[in-house]
Order: C-alpha cells, then sequence, then structure tokens
C-alpha cells in the first residue's frame, strides 16, 4: 500500500470528490476495504443521509434490519413513500430497548445534514425511551423537518444548526432555546401561515437568540425581535409570510439601520406593519423588494412607495401585488420615476399610464430588463402602438414586458419596419386590452419584435376570442419567413 | 529565474512565476527575499519536479485559487466534474507517477494540481468493489469477515446509488 494511502488529508480531498459525484456506493465500498479508509468513508457517507432520514439509524438495529431490507427485492410500482405510508414497516413494532438505542445512535455523531420526511412520523414511537430533548446529532448543520407536527423535534434541535427548515410551522415546544450559529431559518409557507400568539412569541424568543442569521423567512414578528434583527449585520435577506398583522406600534418604532439587508420578501394580510417598517427604518442596502398583500388601500400604496423611495439609489427591483387593490392610482409610476437602478417593476394593481408617462418612465430606468404592469383597470388603456414603441427605443435591453393597451386605434405603420426591438424576448400585451383587428395587430408584432416568443401574448379578458387569433397569426408569419426561425435559433 | 535542486540532486532553473504556483515556494522566496541561493526540495525526485514543472509551466499566468474557494460548494461541485482535456492527458500516467505527483503536489501546496490528482484517483475508485479497490491499490484487507459483514449491513441503505 502507497505511502500516500496513509495520508488522511489527501484521503479525505479523495474521498470528497468520490462523495461529490454521488457515489454513496463508492464510498460504502471504500468504508469496508481497510481499517485506514474506514472511519473517513464513514463520516461522509452518513454526513447526509439524503431523502432516507433516519431509517439508516434504524437500520443499525439488529432486530429492526430484516424490517427495514426484507422487502427490497419485492417488485411493486408503488414508490417508496407510498408504500411508507400505506404500511409502515414500524406499524407495530415495540420501541426500543436501551440496548437497541445505542445501536441506533452508532452512526448518529456523524450525520450533518438530515431530511425529515413525512413518514418518519409512523417510526417515532420507536424512541419513546429516549429522554425529550437529549442531544442525538451532536454535529448536526442542517434539518429540514417535512412533518406536519412536532412530535420528536425535539431529538434533531440542536444548537449546532446553521441551517434551519421548518415546513409548516413554528414548534410550540418548550426546548427551543439558543442557536447561537444559525445562519439560515425557513419557517412555513404562505399556504400554511397560521401561527398561535404563544407559538410567535417562543418564535421572537428564539429569533431574539441568533447572532448569525443571513437569511430569515418567518411569520410576522413582534417588535423586540424586529429590534434585534436591526442590529443583525449578517443578515442579507428577510421573508416574512402570514396572517397576523399589526404587530408594530408605528409611533414607537426605533430600529438601528438593517444595514446589509438585500431583499424584502413579505406576503401577509395588510401592508400596515410593512409602511411602518419602511417609513421607520433604514435599509441602505435593499436591492429587492417584493410584497404580496390581500387588500391595498390606495392611500397605503401612497405611503409606502414614498417611503421606498429612501432606497432609490440601491433598489433594482420591485414587485408588488394586491389580491385586492381600492382605488386605482394616477400616481403610481411618478413615485417610481426616482428609481434610477431599476431592473425589475412588477406593479400587480391597477395604475395610470399614457404614452407620455411611459416615455417619461422608460428614460428615467435605464438599466430595465422586466417591466409588467398590470392589474383590472376600469380605465380603457391610452398606451398606443406608437407610444410604446417611442418608448422601446430607450430601452434596448427590455427582455420582458406586460402592459395594457389600446390595441384599437392602430397609429403606426407595420409595413414602414422603422423600429425592431430584438431584446424583447416576452410580451404581454393582452391582458385588459382591447383589440378590433387581430390580423393588423399580429402583423405589427411580428415586425416590430422579431425575437419574441409567439406564446407571449396571452388571453384577454374582455374579448377572449380575440387575443388568440393575434398568436394564430404570427404562428401564420414565423412559418412563412425564415428570418424569424434563424432568430428564434439564437435566443 | 529561480534554482531547485531535487532529492537526488538535480538542479533545474525555473522561471520564478512558473515556481510561484507552489505556494510552499512563494513563500519561502518572500520570507528570503532576492537570492541566488539554490532550493532544495528533498521530498520531491527529478522525475516528478519535470512533471510538476510541466504542469506549473501550461498554468503559468492563471489566477490562483482563492482560500476561500473550498467553501463554496457550487464551485467545489463545478471543479469536481470539470479536468480540463490538457490536465486529462498530463495526468494520464502510471499509478506510482500518480502518487508522487500528487505527494509532491501536496507538498509543494499547489492546491490545482493536487485537485486534479485526487479527482483522478476518485474517478478510478467509482464504481468499484471493496476486493477491486484493494486490488488496484494492493490495499490489505485488515477486517475479520464479522467486521466486514457487519460494516456491509449497516451502510445497505447506501447501496442504491
Amino acid at each position: 500500500m502507497h505511502q500516500l494511502l496513509y495520508i488522511s488529508d489527501i484521503l479525505l480531498q479523495v474521498f470528497v470528490h468520490i462523495s461529490q459525484l454521488e457515489s454513496r456506493k463508492s464510498l460504502a465500498a471504500l468504508a469496508r476495504t481497510c481499517k485506514t479508509f474506514h472511519e473517513l468513508a464513514m463520516d461522509l457517507l452518513w454526513a447526509s443521509t439524503d431523502f432516507h432520514g433516519i431509517q439508516p439509524l434504524f437500520g443499525c438495529v439488529t432486530r429492526l434490519h430484516p424490517l427495514i431490507y426484507c422487502d427490497e427485492s419485492d417488485e411493486s410500482d408503488e414508490s417508496d413513500s407510498d408504500t411508507e405510508l400505506k404500511c409502515p414497516w414500524s406499524q407495530g413494532v415495540e420501541p426500543l430497548s436501551e440496548h437497541e438505542v445505542h445501536q441506533f445512535l452508532r452512526h448518529a455523531a456523524r450525520v450533518r445534514s438530515l431530511d425529515i420526511w413525512a413518514w418518519t412520523e409512523h417510526h417515532f414511537h420507536l424512541l419513546a425511551v429516549i429522554p425529550i430533548g437529549t442531544c442525538v446529532f451532536p454535529r448536526l448543520l442542517s434539518l429540514d423537518w417535512r412533518v406536519c407536527n412536532d412530535t420528536r423535534l425535539d431529538l434533531f434541535l440542536h444548537p449546532t444548526l446553521r441551517r434551519c427548515v421548518l415546513r409548516f410551522h413554528f414548534p410550540l415546544v418548550p426546548f427551543i432555546a439558543t442557536y447561537p450559529v444559525l445562519e439560515s431559518l425557513s419557517i412555513g409557507s404562505r399556504f400554511n401561515i397560521e401561527h398561535t400568539t404563544n407559538q410567535l412569541s417562543l418564535l421572537s424568543d428564539t429569533i431574539r437568540s441568533c447572532e448569525h442569521l443571513k437569511h430569515l423567512k418567518c411569520p410576522p414578528l413582534d417588535y423586540e425581535a424586529w429590534k434585534h434583527l436591526s442590529e443583525l449585520p449578517t443578515l442579507v435577506t428577510l421573508s416574512i409570510n402570514g396572517e397576523m398583522d399589526n404587530l408594530l406600534d408605528r409611533d414607537n418604532v426605533n430600529f438601528a439601520p438593517f444595514l446589509n439587508i438585500t431583499a424584502l420578501y413579505f406576503c401577509v394580510h395588510s401592508a400596515a406593519d410593512i409602511i411602518t417598517l419602511i417609513q421607520r427604518s433604514q435599509f441602505p442596502s435593499l436591492k429587492k423588494f417584493n410584497m404580496h398583500v390581500d387588500a391595498l388601500l390606495w392611500a397605503e400604496a401612497e405611503q409606502l412607495f414614498h417611503a421606498l423611495s429612501r432606497c432609490k439609489e440601491t433598489l433594482e427591483g420591485i414587485i408588488i401585488s394586491a389580491q385586492e387593490s381600492i382605488g386605482h392610482s394616477l400616481t403610481a409610476i411618478r413615485h417610481f420615476l426616482c428609481f434610477v437602478q431599476l431592473r425589475t417593476l412588477d406593479l400587480g394593481f391597477p395604475v395610470h399610464l399614457d404614452n407620455d408617462l411611459l416615455l417619461e418612465a422608460i428614460a428615467s430606468w435605464p438599466y430595465i430588463r422586466h417591466l409588467v404592469l398590470g392589474g383590472l383597470n376600469s380605465e380603457r388603456p391610452t398606451v398606443t402602438f406608437g407610444g410604446l414603441f417611442s418608448a422601446l427605443r430607450q430601452c434596448p435591453h427590455l427582455h420582458t414586458l406586460e402592459l395594457p393597451i389600446d390595441a384599437v386605434n392602430i397609429d403606426i405603420d407595420p409595413e414602414a419596419k422603422s423600429f425592431q426591438h430584438t431584446s424583447l424576448r416576452y410580451l404581454d400585451l393582452s391582458s385588459f386590452s382591447h383589440i378590433a383587428d387581430p390580423e393588423a395587430v399580429a402583423r405589427i408584432i411580428f415586425s416590430m419584435f422579431p425575437c419574441i416568443d409567439g406564446n407571449g401574448v396571452d388571453y384577454n379578458f374582455h374579448e377572449p376570442s380575440l387575443w388568440p387569433k393575434v398568436n394564430d397569426f404570427l404562428a401564420q408569419f414565423a412559418a412563412g419567413d425564415p428570418r424569424i426561425k434563424s432568430a428564434a435559433s439564437t435566443t | 529565474m529561480v534554482l531547485l535542486v531535487t532529492s537526488d540532486n538535480v538542479q533545474f532553473q525555473v522561471d520564478k512565476e512558473v515556481v510561484e504556483r507552489s505556494v510552499l515556494i512563494k513563500n519561502m522566496l518572500e520570507d528570503v527575499g532576492e537570492s541566488d541561493q539554490s532550493i532544495p526540495l528533498a521530498n520531491v525526485s527529478s522525475s516528478v519536479l519535470k512533471k510538476v514543472i510541466e504542469y506549473c509551466e501550461h498554468h503559468r499566468g492563471e489566477p490562483l485559487p482563492s482560500a476561500d474557494a473550498d467553501q463554496n460548494q457550487d464551485e467545489t461541485r463545478k471543479r469536481t466534474t470539470d479536468i480540463s482535456e490538457w490536465d486529462q492527458k498530463f495526468i494520464t500516467v502510471d499509478q506510482e507517477m500518480l502518487f508522487e505527483i500528487i505527494l509532491a503536489a501536496n507538498y509543494l501546496d499547489i492546491k490545482s494540481l493536487l485537485d486534479v490528482g485526487c479527482k483522478t484517483v476518485a474517478n478510478m475508485i467509482k464504481g468499484k468493489t471493496p476486493e477491486e479497490i484493494r486490488r488496484l491499490f494492493n490495499i490489505v484487507n485488515d477486517f475479520t469477515p464479522e467486521e466486514e459483514a457487519q460494516i456491509k449491513k449497516e451502510n445497505e441503505w447506501a447501496e442504491d446509488r
């Protein structure tokens, strides 16, 4: 055996490459090759059990091994997880004895990353003998908890965690303590956002124990938690999803500047707390602001836009939408003219726009790539093709465009071919736009936008039969024009 | 130019820019300053140093890997899958020479060469059984049959890929 194979630093590099080749089988083979390789290979092999979760640990228990692996040769059309859910191998099996717990824990200290899937819940009764709060995985760095309740979550929440994802909710458990090295915490989703006051209070306590958070996604926070976050120089992205609102008292907000936050995402019921936060705080590094609210009063929107303008030098992306917006904005676009760094602007509520304003706006955003101005509007669109093309001359790099247009009064001659926009790939003029002559509209789009995807023109709520016809004409024109084929192949 | 002297007492005159791909030698030159003194490389033979210099010559002027590159998982993964065509041809040598190049890269602290060598060994191992690995590297099985069976049993979950 060559001396190289005794040098653990070099062996480790070789084995790391093997683990990155996604070859668990090869690591398992190395672990059996000789004693020199064994520990290193086992450490890497067991560092992540992937979708197997804690099942490999149960497999180390002599009594359970045949239950887990005996059926593997059986042919079945069902996936492993389907079978697990319908008839888990642990059904009716006695909990582990103390001796068996030692077998279960034999390799637990090697585990660095765990995904705990819903079906694991069926096996938790086997661990009844392990006292609550026992440190089972002393080197665990990453946890993805996909179980919809807190049963035995205590075994996985360790102060060693750097990344923690709780797919459903924040747990209501008394052992939530401190997570001094936690860098990424994600709780719940926009589809599962109900939390009790007690849960939110525990969440606040937990967040205040985190000194190194970089990424946080969680339900709405109380004042103390926000204050702590404002003092965290490590925090880069923050996402708030949930239904509880008005947790911040606008007259008593006194946060430090959120120095390094580059992205804020909100999916909440109302904009009240967001407005308070943006008005009363500083975000000197903010680049992205995304907000979706159930309802947005126009007066609130005005306040929000005004507050956001304090980040006009840094903001590159603004996405704002509302399930229901009350009133419609005559001045929204004017509020955004000051954002000179904008790459993305997506407003999912009605805004007033005419040819002059569109031209002024586009001229104000030299870097704009993605522009979506939508929302159900009682106003008839006043931007015409002539106005649109005047504006588009100012932004040769635009990639995506959606806005309502007056496609009835055609004010340009498509045959003149005075202008072509060659960067635009996605175009949707159809939402809330009126149209009379689909062929004429298709001819304009075809001649002016040689690189768009023909499917970009979507359906229309007012005249559902006409906009799809635009696509039909575009397809016909493209089929007869080799220039279009070559343009498409270069995208 | 820098004068290197190998373990078998062969001298190599190498461009400073080339030889400074070795962090060890770069640090030594910085510590010593301008000097005509030779640098003895007691752990590297002439045949191996010749290959190492060939590698450094080819990669002359390329940026050295940064210290924090190892922490970037995506970058590491990308590096794993890519061995350039030239590097592959360069590292196609017998096993003894491959191991000596890796040892020299480790000693001289030439990260990119060490990386190419370790990836090559990893590719040699991938997909082999324990017995095949033992044969490949002339390794004696020091497990008892019972120990080996126990390890196999515990790692049964890992047989899927």
